[in-house]
């Protein structure tokens, strides 16, 4: 058997245990492990074994359990409900206010934390119940905090950014930064819509209150001073090359911690809490990176890569024709399978196809973190749904989907800019220090 | 007696997790703090520490060991559920049955390429590039917790055959 026809067997039979519910990381190994077992007998035992113990003593993801403790940090010391609050006090007599409210506070709060079902959790359950107190559209609701928290893994720290860096082997630093002005553009996008659904139909969001006075706003946004010291020492230390990715990492828990251990929040509970969610996510990663590398070693083994580039360049076809159809394909993947996987199943394949077309992956990266971002949010599977679900029980799946279906779009217009512009994602990487 | 034998073993699974995660705790409080003072040393005192790297790689492989263990106890290893969309639950109790069998497979797998691999340890060079720290005892920490991962994903095997429900704890908080 050729290693092309093992590669086509292994991705059908990685596809049909995915379908039966073994978990993703398992899935990788197995399929991986006996890819490599088919090809080259020998190597099976200490590949699984090395790239196992790689991915655990990597030094470079010393970052993703730093910035994972970094987030829950920051949601256990009540930041998000201070930047909530300073956030309403610039946006909330606004009509739609709290809709924006939450997209900027979501946005904020990405900036702390990496994971977009952390972003969902935390802000959905500080901003539903003002929405549902404010008779807000359920659907539009659901929506935005299903939405907003999709943020949490564009704007830079992400651990989308770090999965992809890790296995493209691009720089981290480059792909934080490469995300900033996307994310920001697409936070602006999802105002924008909020403000066309709410100028289309009023009721969906009533005018809450009355103009707060300048001075409150300002003591509003002094009380969320300590986000924006974190932001601008971790992000803007990495963009300035003062501090390598991983030292800002610990910098931004360290200072994460002290806001915590100042606020009082750091008693035995919540240091239970912080620990045990901080290894949940450390473990869903790590299991999937190893899976990851164990079938990224049998991809590399089958040459599949190589026959797929050759007949990619066979074709005549262009960079951008490729991006765009391997683009278009995660988004329909994405609306079965999760990000992640998506992420590790597509990369060894086309990573290989992208460099022969001398396609840059910073930009790629950024594209295909935002396809990633809609699989988030895409029926069935959508996992941000399930978190927002999980905070509004009573409000049927169906009702959530049909709220986050404006956003879908405007992710849509987001990647057809990004397609258009590269620059808005290549611009402050190639201004870097 | 079946039942009462599955549910002492549960038991003990939760203690250990429980130890995994204190250690867990101390690890990546560790992590943090060596990156602390190596950016103090570093920035402050211009006397960069010989070998952070080898460090922090090191203490994050306990960290990682620790997560595997905690999380795999606490189903923290996604898995898509498209499925129960289509099939019905006799269905769905048969192809968990399938995948849990074959994680099994993978999982006792990866517990002994581990533990084969990692035995080798000075001979083979498995060693970090500074300070020479061997690698072994490091292979044989995640060994462990990918072999508590396999005895959390039996456990849940069987339970799947007698058609119980579990009582493994994913939430420690509240204990």
């Amino acid at each position: 058997m050729s290693g092309v026809t093992v590669a086509l067997i292994g991705t059908v039979s990685l596809l049909l245990l995915l379908f039966i519910r073994m978990p993703v990381g398992s899935s990788l190994m197995l399929v991986g492990g006996v890819g490599i077992y088919l090809i080259r007998p020998q190597a099976s035992l200490p590949v699984i074994a090395g790239e196992i113990f790689n991915q655990a003593s990597n030094y470079s993801l010393t970052i993703l359990p730093l910035f994972i403790l970094m987030g829950n940090l920051a949601t256990i010391s009540g930041m998000s409900r201070e930047l909530y609050s300073a956030a309403y006090g610039w946006f909330g007599h606004l009509r739609g206010g709290l809709a924006t409210t939450t997209i900027v506070s979501c946005a904020g709060f990405s900036a702390l934390s990496g994971s977009s079902l952390a972003t969902a959790l935390t802000l959905g359950r500080v901003s539903l119940p003002e929405m549902q107190r404010l008779k807000y559209d359920r659907a539009l609701s659901t929506g935005i905090i299903a939405a907003g928290g999709t943020l949490g893994i564009l704007i830079p720290p992400s651990a989308g950014f770090i999965l992809y860096a890790i296995l493209t082997e691009e720089s981290i630093g480059k792909l934080f930064i490469a995300g900033i002005i996307p994310g920001l553009m697409l936070a602006l996008l999802f105002v924008l819509t909020i403000w066309l659904l709410v100028f289309a139909n009023p009721s969906k969001a009533p005018r809450s209150t009355e103009v707060v006075p300048l001075s409150q706003r300002l003591i509003l946004l002094g009380r969320a001073v300590w986000i924006l010291c974190i932001i601008v020492l971790t992000i803007g230390g990495i963009y300035l090359g003062v501090f390598s990715v991983i030292e800002a990492a610990g910098i931004g828990a360290f200072l994460a911690l002290l806001v915590a251990i100042a606020r009082k929040k750091m008693n035995w509970a919540n240091l239970k809490l912080v620990v045990t969610n901080t290894l949940k996510s450390t473990c869903t990663i790590f299991m999937i990176l190893f899976g990851a590398f164990v079938f990224k070693t049998f991809i590399s083994l089958s040459q599949v890569t190589p026959a797929l580039t050759h007949w990619v360049e066979a074709q005549g076809f262009t960079a951008i024709q490729v991006v765009i159809v391997i683009i278009l394909a995660c988004a329909v993947i994405g609306t079965f399978l999760t990000g992640f996987a998506i992420l590790v199943l597509a990369i060894p394949f086309v990573q290989p196809i992208l460099l022969a077309l001398n396609v840059d992956l910073i930009w790629f990266g950024v594209l295909f973190v935002v396809v990633i971002e809609m699989a988030l949010i895409s029926p069935p599977v959508g996992l941000n749904v399930f978190v927002v679900k999980s905070i509004a029980p009573d409000i049927p799946l169906e009702t959530i989907f049909r709220g986050i279906f404006p956003f879908w779009l405007a992710m849509l217009v987001a990647i057809v800019f990004l397609l258009c512009f590269p620059q808005i994602a290549l611009f402050l990487p190639s201004m870097m220090s | 007696m079946r039942v009462v034998r599955l549910a002492w073993c549960e038991q003990q699974l939760n203690r250990l997790a429980r130890l995994f995660a204190a250690m867990g705790g101390l690890a990546i409080f560790c992590l943090m703090g060596i990156n602390i003072v190596a950016i103090f040393s570093r920035y402050i005192l211009n006397d960069p520490i010989f070998g952070v790297e080898d460090l922090l790689a090191v203490n994050l492989t306990v960290f990682v060991a620790t997560a595997i263990a905690f999380g795999g106890l606490s189903q923290s290893n996604i898995s898509i559920d498209v499925i129960k969309f289509f099939a019905k639950s006799a269905l769905l109790r048969f192809t968990d049955f399938v995948a849990q069998s074959l994680e099994l497979l993978v999982v006792g797998y990866v517990t002994y390429s581990l533990f084969s691999i990692g035995s080798c340890g000075f001979a083979c060079g498995a060693i970090t590039s500074n300070l020479s720290i061997v690698h072994t005892p490091f292979y044989y920490l995640l060994a462990t917790a990918m072999g508590f991962y396999w005895l959390v994903i039996l456990i849940n095997l069987l339970n799947n055959l007698i058609g119980r429900t579990g009582r493994f704890s994913n939430n420690f908080t509240e204990s």
